[in-house]
């Protein structure tokens, strides 16, 4: 479908009007009004088989005198993204809740209503989500008559976590927990060695990221602490950042910055998988596997400090393509590389197969069926261990995607196992694709020129990241910084359904399962918390939780 | 049974092969590559103190203040992200980064960096016109092409003030 | 001589459990690469522990957001002395790119006292072996501050 023809199939829907309000390359924004969203979000869901990326609140009182809320949706048969946008008076800030149609939206709307404050009326769980207990009320951080260094008054508004139903027991984990590298309270319901449900309290990691993007950094700016976002995915962060405010000032970057762009990617795909299949194997024990896995992954690193100055953080992203170019004996250096871990990795691979204990680690448990999948939106190899077919390189092409041979891997095994061959082969697939980008690297500018950007221009991207589907959400301002940045990392989606996925499991198995998700914390975590002083958790060591867990079964 | 046997073996042959590798470090240097980002120096002798350091940095880690006779550029390493933004920013390319990276100190003032330049105050009326070596550099490279210019040691809002009423002044410029 | 017996069985071996206090795990991925066959930090007896009362050292990253900055202090209150506080990174070092923002708490010093600062974003696993060697005594300091005042 062309975005005409999508158009032209929203201006069907019966009930309110839709207008719609910019077409645009492959985005379309449409204005609808709370009374007519719910019906509208049922029809792009049922009708056009739409799949929900995320909810954008946004302070737009400087254009329009009002907030707003921006429901981000994907096509990905069209590779299309289509918003719809609904204006909400700051005098009584709601809308309507779209959970019980899209379960994925929970967080989402919370989140909204966190931090610029508009509520989602009818939501199932209503609680605080991002902000911490004792943040005052009524105090919306990406409001922009908030300054980001402001600090509030405290002011405890305790987030009430679940109990546990009739017979069971507490078993909490966290925040800071041996197989957990970023700190999340997790609080498990157990009856004996079975979970029977959990509740989870996270966004320990805010740091502020997207307030300081709109209100302190300039354009130029944001690449860097795009960049560090995530330990991992800061690459992917800081080109889904680029491309999008790109794609909003229809800024066209050279050939060569789109390769340049996908190799590193690539690169990082790969390190990225390495690095969790050693913590998978390294959560149940295999710790033999750990080692062998950072050993076969550690050239990689080497490989991107002397490409790019630095392991992780390559800096080389700016809006319009790239600040510094490959050295010029970047494909000497990366063949032999990749190929040595290519049969590497075979090899190990070979070895595990059929290796038991990890099998019976692996294999049947972690389950989360299609409908799950589908309900909670969830991306990334996570769904496609699930059978469902999503590659965002595939969907919305990206960078120098559309030139090069992808291979979608997608298992059916919908458990840990399948997660794990997914990323096993994906590794495999993405050296291919280092090759044929390697190969079709041209030569050229590596930057366009930029005037000053526009304000008021919506532009939305998406990169697929390792845990899959990154997406940002740029509104261009007035004083050469964004208005509004919205970062949804993949593990935004995608930790929704541990609650699902943990039911009827024993907690021995709940790391690894958790673990199979490759979920990154520091991606989801990126807003404002103000001082918490009124800590009624614990920390709790290994040998703490089993004395407790041991005591409560006595 | 059995194939679990094999798959150990298996997995044994792959540490076997990959042998010792520990890197010789700390006992043997395992430096970086040249562009390498590490730590930040300054050359003293090349900083004009614009700022544009300051302005491009967006850990905003370069405090610079003017006061009395001298602007202090002070720069807290410790916060430091090595993005480079400032030696792409600095016009004199009095900003390198080193391949330095064994920085760990018990001292946070072992990664801070202050310099106080001179400043030059308006003749007229006293408002800081800039530092001694931004004047400096622009009376050397106008020296070339003009004449007298003694109109350099003016602010702005002096300058334009006194060029209405001292034609020459502006005389000066054009020779 | 209890305490010089006791000083150098510390100096042997270090045990050490890693506190992501809000970072964005890129120097929790260095930390754990420290163990793994290049770097192999264990050669130098020092191991990585799961609870705070095994600890001699704190490897801590991240600016301390505010969310976590009490369980960040009951952990250290339950690591017992004697103990060293090692931060890992910039933002530890010293807040990092958001140490302004209000979600944070501008570097552990804030919070903590600290035995030594490894900046780097992140540090190469080579700057945290350097770091922590140093902290041990074993290797010399080799940076130093810069003042520079015209004349």
């Amino acid at each position: 479908m062309t975005l005409l023809t999508i158009a032209d199939q929203l201006s069907k829907i019966p009930g309110e009007g839709i207008s719609i309000e910019r077409m645009d390359g492959d985005t379309l924004v449409a204005r609808v009004n709370s009374a007519g969203l719910v019906a509208t979000v049922q029809y792009l869901r049922d009708r056009m088989n739409a799949r929900f990326m995320y909810s954008v609140g946004e302070d737009a009182r400087q254009q329009n005198g009002c907030l707003a809320v921006n429901q981000v949706f994907s096509l990905d048969r069209d590779g299309a993204f289509v918003v719809l946008r609904t204006d909400v008076d700051p005098a009584d800030p709601n809308v309507p809740s779209i959970t019980s149609l899209i379960p994925a939206a929970n967080w989402h709307e919370r989140e909204v209503r966190d931090l610029i404050g508009i509520s989602p009326l009818g939501h199932p769980d209503p609680r605080r989500l991002v902000l911490p207990d004792d943040f005052p009320e009524g105090v919306y951080p990406l409001r922009h008559d908030f300054h980001y260094d402001e600090h509030p008054p405290v002011e405890i508004h305790k987030v009430e976590l679940k109990t546990p139903p009739p017979g069971a027991s507490l078993f909490p984990i966290g925040p800071f927990y041996p197989t957990l590298e970023e700190p999340v309270f997790i609080n498990l319901f157990v009856e004996g060695e079975h979970i029977v449900g959990m509740d989870y309290r996270g966004f320990y990691a805010h740091r502020g990221i997207e307030k300081l993007g709109d209100s302190k950094l300039t354009y130029q700016q944001v690449p860097q602490i795009a960049e560090r976002i995530c330990g991992i995915c800061g690459f992917v962060h800081s080109t889904t950042y680029c491309q999008t405010v790109e794609k909003a000032a229809g800024i066209e970057i050279p050939e060569r910055a789109r390769y340049v762009r996908t190799i590193l990617l690539e690169l990082e795909r790969v390190h990225s998988h390495l690095l969790w299949l050693g913590l998978a194997c390294h959560f149940i024990g295999f710790d033999t596997l750990f080692m062998q896995a950072w050993r076969i992954r550690e050239p990689v690193m080497w490989l991107t400090e002397y490409m790019t100055g630095n392991r992780k953080t390559y800096g080389i992203n700016k809006i319009g393509g790239l600040t510094r170019d490959l050295p010029a004996d970047a494909r000497e250096q990366i063949l032999p590389v990749i190929d040595r871990i290519e049969g590497q990795v075979m090899q190990v691979v070979d070895a595990i197969l059929q290796d038991g204990s990890l099998a019976a680690r692996l294999q049947g448990s972690g389950i989360l069926t299609p409908e799950d999948a589908r309900d909670y939106c969830v991306i990334g190899p996570t769904a496609r261990g699930s059978g469902l077919d999503v590659d965002v390189r595939r969907d919305h092409p990206f960078a120098a995607y559309a030139g090069l041979d992808l291979e979608v891997c997608v298992e059916n095994g919908c458990d840990s196992w399948a997660r794990t061959m997914v990323r096993i082969r994906e590794m495999s697939v993405s050296i291919r694709l280092l090759r044929q980008a390697l190969d079709q690297l041209p030569g050229g500018e590596i930057a366009a020129e930029i005037d000053s950007i526009a304000p008021y221009q919506v532009g939305i991207s998406a990169v697929e990241a390792p845990r899959g589907e990154v997406s940002h959400y740029v509104m261009t301002g007035t004083d050469q910084r964004p208005a509004r940045w919205r970062v949804r990392a993949p593990s935004y989606n995608n930790l929704q359904i541990i609650p699902a996925m943990l039911r009827g499991m024993t907690i021995a198995d709940a790391p690894i399962s958790i673990g199979s998700l490759d979920p990154c914390f520091s991606c989801t975590e990126r807003m404002g918390v103000i001082d918490r002083s009124a800590g009624t958790v614990r920390i709790y060591g290994r040998e703490e939780l089993l004395e407790m867990s041991q005591q409560k079964g006595r | 049974m059995f194939k679990h046997v094999i798959s150990e073996l298996k997995e044994a042959l792959v540490c076997l092969e990959a042998g010792q590798v520990t890197l010789k470090y700390p006992y043997a240097p395992h430096s970086p590559a040249a562009n390498f980002r590490g730590k930040v120096e300054v050359d003293v002798a090349h900083c004009i103190g614009c700022g544009a350091c300051a302005n491009a940095c967006p850990a905003t880690l370069i405090d610079i203040k003017d006061a009395g006779e001298g602007r202090t550029l002070f720069f807290e390493l410790g916060r430091c992200t090595f993005c480079a933004a400032c030696r792409d920013a600095c016009p004199q390319k009095a900003i390198t980064l080193s391949s330095q990276f064994e920085t760990a100190t018990p001292n946070i003032a072992d990664l801070q960096i202050r310099l106080v330049l001179k400043l030059v105050h308006c003749r007229e009326c006293g408002q800081v016109v800039n530092t001694r070596r931004a004047v400096d550099l622009v009376r050397e490279q106008l020296g070339r092409d003009f004449g007298g210019l003694a109109w350099l040691d003016l602010c702005p809002d002096c300058r334009r003030r006194m060029s209405l009423q001292d034609p020459d002044l502006v005389l000066e410029v054009m020779a | 001589m209890t305490n010089t017996l006791l000083d150098w069985c510390f100096k042997r071996s270090i045990w050490v459990y890693h506190v992501n206090a809000g970072s964005c795990n890129g120097c929790d991925i260095e930390i754990l690469d420290v163990l793994t066959p290049y770097y192999d930090v264990e050669r130098f007896g020092i191991r990585l522990v799961h609870t705070p009362r095994h600890a001699d050292a704190l490897l801590v990253t991240g600016p301390v957001t505010r969310q976590v900055r009490e369980r960040l202090l009951r952990l250290y209150e339950a690591t017992p002395d004697p103990k060293l506080v090692v931060a890992v990174g910039s933002c530890a070092t010293c807040g990092g790119i958001w140490h302004d923002s209000y979600a944070t708490l501008g570097g552990l010093s804030n919070v903590l006292p600290v035995n030594i600062y490894i900046p780097g974003c992140p540090p190469r696993p080579e700057a945290i072996l350097y770091g922590v060697a140093e902290a041990l005594g074993l290797v010399p300091k080799k940076v130093a501050g810069q003042i520079f005042v015209e004349a």
